[in-house]
């Protein structure tokens, strides 16, 4: 499903959007390494997104394939970038695939998400965990994930775009691995002792809502597909709330305290 | 004038979903999100299920151990936050 080659830049006849385009959402975001604007059109299951300096970029049959409209013969680094960020993010979405923006790790065939805004410390506490014996590295960045009424699934195979090809840490792990828990990062003073606690469902709630990539493109449709999988995906998933210094010297105490919950 | 006869209606941009005792509200024009709690989840379905404002607050009266002054206050306040914030309207018809 993940594959970079599948479903990109392939397109079946007329796209309904560019007969009937309507106009979805328009939102300034940082996409592929600068403040851009982009603008949403949709129509009939299709999608269109423009995006300041670079192009136009298709989702098509409710993100069966998505590419670059009026595409070249060859895609550039910038396309692939914008096609594996925004467009990927949002063709899931049709899907009912939500991207978090989460680093991952697993530990005893237990998934831990780390959520966070960048800066909180996410990838560097998965990528400590993993440097740890009986830990692995799932995700840096995205971690996409379906809900059902058991809980929820990652998709450990979705490409990090902060990483190398070779870096790639999902790409020796099965395609779906069940999420078994979720803890929101939240910076503390150096004298604090790391500490957590699970948050009531409504917060729990709000935690998702607020750190699922892509959200300000959503049309009304998926915005409420969108918080219905949240307010299903805490009924069956703890969220808790992780407080540590970012330092060093508290990885190893938050290490063990993960540990200990697995 | 807010008041308990005022006619409400919830705007068809507004989506809720319920957590365990809370609730969850979208307002899809704005996309900001807003909690309710208990109580305000009890008056939510009243008001959803079309008994009208005085209705859900006799209803609330009955669920809860509460003075009816001190209920028509604290709901004209909820209502205002929520007309405040366009997820819930007042019917001119």
């Amino acid at each position: 499903m993940f594959e970079a080659s599948s479903g990109i830049g392939m397109v079946d006849g007329e796209l309904d959007v560019f007969q009937n385009p309507g106009f979805v959402s328009s939102v300034e975001g940082w996409v592929a390494g600068f403040q851009r604007g982009v603008e949403v059109y949709g129509g009939a299951g299709d999608y269109l997104l423009k995006i300041e300096d670079c192009g136009e970029y298709y989702i098509a049959h409710y993100g069966e394939s998505i590419g670059k409209w009026n595409r070249p013969r060859e895609l550039s680094r910038l396309d692939w970038e914008i096609l594996l960020g925004p467009v990927i993010v949002f063709a899931l979405a049709l899907r009912n695939v939500w991207s978090l923006h989460a680093s991952a790790a697993r530990y005893d065939q237990k998934m831990i998400g780390f959520l966070g805004e960048s800066g909180m410390g996410k990838s560097t506490l998965a990528a400590y965990l993993s440097q740890n014996m009986g830990w692995r590295l799932v995700a840096d960045d995205i971690l996409p994930v379906t809900g059902h009424p058991n809980g929820l699934t990652a998709h450990p195979h979705f490409p990090q775009l902060k990483l190398s090809p070779a870096a790639q840490p999902g790409a020796d792990l099965p395609g779906h691995l069940p999420l078994d828990m979720i803890f929101e990062l939240t910076p503390a003073s150096s004298d604090v002792f790391p500490e957590f606690k699970q948050l009531p469902l409504e917060q729990a709630v709000r935690v998702l809502l607020s750190h699922t990539a892509g959200t300000r493109l959503f049309d009304d449709t998926l915005l409420e597909a969108h918080l219905a999988f949240c307010a299903q995906a805490v009924k069956s998933t703890p969220v808790y709330q992780l407080k540590y210094p970012h330092s060093r010297d508290a990885l190893p105490k938050v290490k063990d305290m993960l540990e200990s919950l697995c | 004038m807010l008041s308990l006869d005022s006619r409400l209606r919830v705007p068809a941009h507004v989506v809720f979903s319920k957590v365990a005792d809370a609730s969850v509200l979208l307002n899809t024009k704005t996309r900001k999100y807003y909690a309710l709690d208990e109580v305000g989840v009890g008056f939510w379905d009243a008001l959803n299920s079309g008994v009208g404002f005085r209705k859900a607050y006799e209803i609330i009266l009955g669920d809860y151990d509460v003075t009816p002054a001190q209920l028509e206050s604290d709901l004209l306040e909820l209502v205002q936050h929520l007309t405040d914030a366009g997820l819930v309207e007042f019917d001119k018809e």
